[in-house]
């Protein structure tokens, strides 16, 4: 039995790279061609990480855009405190954080390896400028990944992040201080309760969220390990 | 292998959940009664035809509906992890019809809402008739009221006794036969590993 976490996708046992030649042969002069294979990539539950195919063009990876003036409509990499003050929280969640989660726990739920799989960055990219100029983005329209790959994205760009660093740390310096699970769960919830409202509520939000997905675990083989690993980096800081 | 696997009780306000689970659990019963004000989770271990299985028994206090929405399940503390369960057992008391009338509710609620995802349509729902030693004063027979649970919902149906002990191990047996024959067998081998070397839960938030 092959216990490694994520080694539970199909090895795929072609060659990508002469299919993703077959691909663009066939659609070599459609433009928008990236964002229509991640689409029907995506839609393929059973397909995993490791049929991953290498796209070759408008994949490069160029750093984001800052934009020059902060908007007052932009969503991502604005501080939780700022959203309160200009009212864009409702109970406490920022709107396109619910959006997200409840797209995804619409479509996502069923989705083998939901928040593993990698959505397509030009889409990601667009639909991120999108939100931050206030435009309404309909998010039926995309596929799961690429709305996964946005939630990871927003929590990632959050300017101090969810847990931000000053917690982490003392949460780190707990794990070593600790000498069994209920002394360190106690210094754990003290840290956690000591998080700002905003970020508490959020963190509740969200983990109720992934402990549905972790609950679907038979389906998506997402378990709590599994989205610990993928989430850890987009919340702490 | 210890899989988990939740349970929420739902019913109307004195219905018997708290006094079934508590049954169940520590084997005692109070006579006196004291409402259940916030959501309680009880996670007894249990061996099912040999195997072993953590139970995590949701003891909600009565709601008004059955959340559809995960904001709407988050916003209520009481409400929380209640459309994650595996299982549900609705308690109804068999004295009282409003009783019987929110279990109604709360079964077609619960159908509704797992309608659109497919896999979990099919989540076993077991009503649980509570007080059987008040049988005298009962509002239907018994015989009526398990023909349309079981004909017409599609539900399992048991009538217990917390204050003597009747049928309470029965119905949690009968919950776990369907809940294992219904929801485990599709999981893969190395997500069972995963949960037998670490236990769901979480104990910190």
């Amino acid at each position: 039995m092959n216990t490694h976490p994520y080694s539970h996708a199909p090895k795929s046992s072609g060659k990508p790279s002469q299919k993703s030649g077959a691909y663009y042969n066939s659609k070599g002069g459609n433009k928008s061609g990236v964002g229509s294979l991640a689409s029907t990539y995506g839609s393929d539950g059973q397909r995993g990480a490791a049929s991953v195919k290498v796209l070759k063009r408008r994949t490069r990876v160029e750093p984001e855009q800052q934009p020059q003036d902060p908007d007052t409509r932009a969503v991502f990499g604005v501080s939780l405190q700022r959203l309160r003050d200009t009212g864009r929280l409702q109970h406490g969640v920022p709107l396109v954080l619910k959006n997200m989660v409840e797209f995804l726990e619409k479509y996502g739920l069923q989705q083998s390896g939901v928040f593993r799989v990698c959505g397509s960055a030009p889409r990601c990219r667009t639909l991120r400028v999108c939100l931050d100029r206030g435009e309404c983005v309909d998010l039926e329209r995309e596929d799961v990944p690429t709305g996964a790959t946005l939630l990871k994205l927003y929590l990632r760009e959050l300017p101090s992040g969810l847990i931000p660093h000053t917690h982490s740390a003392r949460m780190q310096q707990a794990l070593m201080d600790s000498k069994d699970g209920t002394e360190l769960d106690e210094a754990l919830k003290e840290t956690l309760h000591r998080l700002p409202d905003e970020n508490y509520n959020i963190l509740s939000y969200l983990l109720h969220f992934l402990s549905r997905v972790a609950a679907h675990s038979q389906w998506n083989h997402m378990t709590s390990e599994n989205l610990a690993t993928v989430f850890g980096p987009c919340i702490f800081r | 292998m210890v899989e988990t696997l939740s349970i929420a009780v739902i019913g109307a306000a004195g219905a018997g959940k708290t006094s079934i689970i508590r049954r169940f659990v520590y084997d005692d019963f109070s006579d006196c009664y004291s409402p259940t004000r916030a959501r309680r989770v009880y996670r007894p271990s249990v061996v099912l035809n040999g195997h072993m299985y953590e139970l995590k028994i949701l003891d909600v206090p009565p709601i008004a509906a059955f959340p559809s929405s995960p904001a709407q399940e988050w916003l209520d503390p009481s409400c929380r992890g209640v459309r994650n369960a595996s299982a549900y057992i609705l308690v109804y008391d068999i004295c009282c019809v409003e009783s019987f009338e929110y279990v109604k509710m709360i079964r077609q609620q619960i159908v509704d809402n797992r309608e659109g995802s497919s896999s979990s349509s099919d989540v076993p729902i077991l009503v649980v008739g509570s007080k059987r030693d008040l049988q005298r004063q009962r509002f239907a027979q018994r015989r009526t009221v398990s023909v349309l649970v079981k004909k017409t919902w599609k539900c399992g149906y048991v009538e217990c006794s917390a204050k003597f002990n009747w049928h309470v191990l029965l119905l949690f047996k009968e919950l776990l036969g369907i809940a294992v024959a219904r929801g485990l067998r599709h999981n893969h081998a190395s997500i069972r590993l995963q949960g037998a070397l670490h236990r769901n839960r979480c104990s910190v938030m």
